[in-house]
């Protein structure tokens, strides 16, 4: 059970500075667009925040000439189906604030990017998402038992910024059912260009030993040690914008730091 | 991994003018559409899972409403209630990029009505799976064509409402 609210509240009032500018070669009025800034909470998704981004770029570019807006860092297209903090904590962690992203609206990256055609889009994936991660923690028991207005409350509590209304249900995901942890643990690694990392993991060992975040970086991407007999890391391991210590429970961490999609999502970031 | 291409009739406008009688003729077009299958074990779910993409001749990825649309027309009704828990657009777990995904909760319900369903599911790890998605018409052991008759049976319940015909070679395996 996540106890720890002052936590809770923490995580789920980050939020992170970007500085939103179309993109100079799709300008087509001869009046240039200002840059949009805006403070987006790290727990949501891109295309929860960016109507407005879109309303006032879109009067700037070519009207017969233009598709679905994309956002793009550094040459690199951001995936809008992952939390805004994640995509922080993968591509601009040690940047400047704040975070410049380039819009676009021409040459959508279909071979990189999912299409978001809709909010519908974006609450499905939320949801599948969610119901994942109850597969994994108990089997899909907690979140089959809800009643769609439930799982709708998760949703409109997420879209609307709404602490309470989130966590009245999202609770009942974090309970444990009368064992020490999860089934297995919801989680997700991050490294730069490559597929995420998902596998199964039991957070609680069969005598009852809590693993460790380190127990969990050794099971699934050893590499990143320096060698087997230390805890020397050769990367920096970001969740929700922090370096956690590595002999935290991950059970701890899954209760407590995961996003509202209810995984825990562990970004691999290459030292400066 | 599957690929195959798709004859889709369509029709569309495209005038023909006849010289001679000053009549114009609406031509039905035939699209051709390529397509990809995978087949990959979720250790979420433990259940096989098909992901697959769709290409216009033009190398254009179809659309959502293109794809729904395309959903035989017995699955339609279904579609239109739980299109967006159904069908949709995922990220590849292996290879990351997007493919249209149908989703592994509606796999319970697509098998329950199956015979071999009432028998236990066999455990099936990832290489199996992904192994007997290419699997021949020979038969294995005995084992084998048990898990081999799991994958036929669930492929053989998702593969019509994505359009992916099934050799009858598949019915073979496992009738032993």
């Amino acid at each position: 059970m996540a106890e720890d609210r002052e936590i809770l509240r923490e995580i789920w009032d980050g939020r992170v500075p970007i500085c939103f500018s179309l993109a100079s070669d799709e300008i087509f009025t001869l009046e240039h667009p200002d840059p949009f800034f805006l403070l987006v909470p790290r727990q949501s998704y891109f295309p929860l925040a960016t109507d407005r981004v879109q309303r006032t770029f879109l009067k700037h570019v070519d009207p017969d000439n233009h598709g679905e807006m994309w956002l793009e860092y550094e040459s690199q297209p951001l995936k809008w189906h992952y939390p805004v903090g994640l995509l922080f904590d993968m591509y601009n962690t040690k940047g400047p604030l704040p975070w410049n992203i380039t819009v676009h609206f021409q040459n959508f990256p279909e071979d990189e990017l999912l299409h978001c055609p809709s909010r519908d889009a974006v609450e499905a994936h939320f949801m599948a998402t969610v119901k994942e991660a109850d597969s994994l923690k108990h089997r899909a028991q907690v979140i089959n038992s809800m009643q769609k207005k439930d799982h709708k409350q998760l949703w409109t509590g997420l879209q609307n910024d709404k602490f309470d209304q989130f966590w009245t249900i999202n609770r009942k995901l974090m309970e444990r059912l009368g064992e020490e942890g999860f089934k297995y643990l919801p989680f997700r690694i991050h490294q730069p260009e490559k597929p995420f990392i998902q596998k199964l993991f039991k957070p609680v060992s069969d005598e009852g030993r809590l693993f460790t975040l380190a127990d969990l970086l050794r099971e699934t991407v050893p590499h990143i040690f320096a060698d087997d007999t230390s805890d020397v890391l050769r990367c920096e391991v970001y969740i929700q914008g922090v370096n956690p210590p590595l002999e935290t429970p991950v059970q701890w961490l899954s209760e407590h730091f995961s996003y509202p999609d209810n995984f825990l999502h562990i970004a691999l970031v290459n030292p400066s | 991994m599957v690929e195959s291409s798709l004859e889709v009739d369509e029709l569309t406008e495209q005038e023909v003018e006849d010289e001679e009688s000053n009549t114009i003729q609406v031509k039905p077009q035939t699209r051709v559409i390529s397509c990809e299958y995978h087949v990959v074990y979720s250790d979420s779910y433990s259940v096989p899972v098909l992901y697959f993409n769709m290409y216009h001749d033009s190398g254009k990825l179809l659309t959502l409403d293109e794809i729904w649309s395309l959903v035989p027309q017995i699955y339609q009704s279904r579609l239109s209630q739980e299109r967006w828990t159904f069908l949709t657009q995922q990220e590849h777990p292996i290879l990351g990029r997007p493919y249209f995904q149908l989703h592994p909760c509606h796999t319970a319900s697509l098998m329950k009505h199956s015979v071999l369903s009432r028998a236990t599911k066999p455990e099936i790890s990832t290489d199996t799976a992904q192994g007997l998605a290419g699997v021949s018409a020979t038969s294995h052991t005995p084992s084998m064509r048990r898990k081999g008759s799991y994958l036929v049976q669930w492929l053989s319940s998702v593969a019509p409402v994505v359009r992916l015909g099934m050799s009858l070679e598949y019915g073979l395996i496992g009738n032993n």
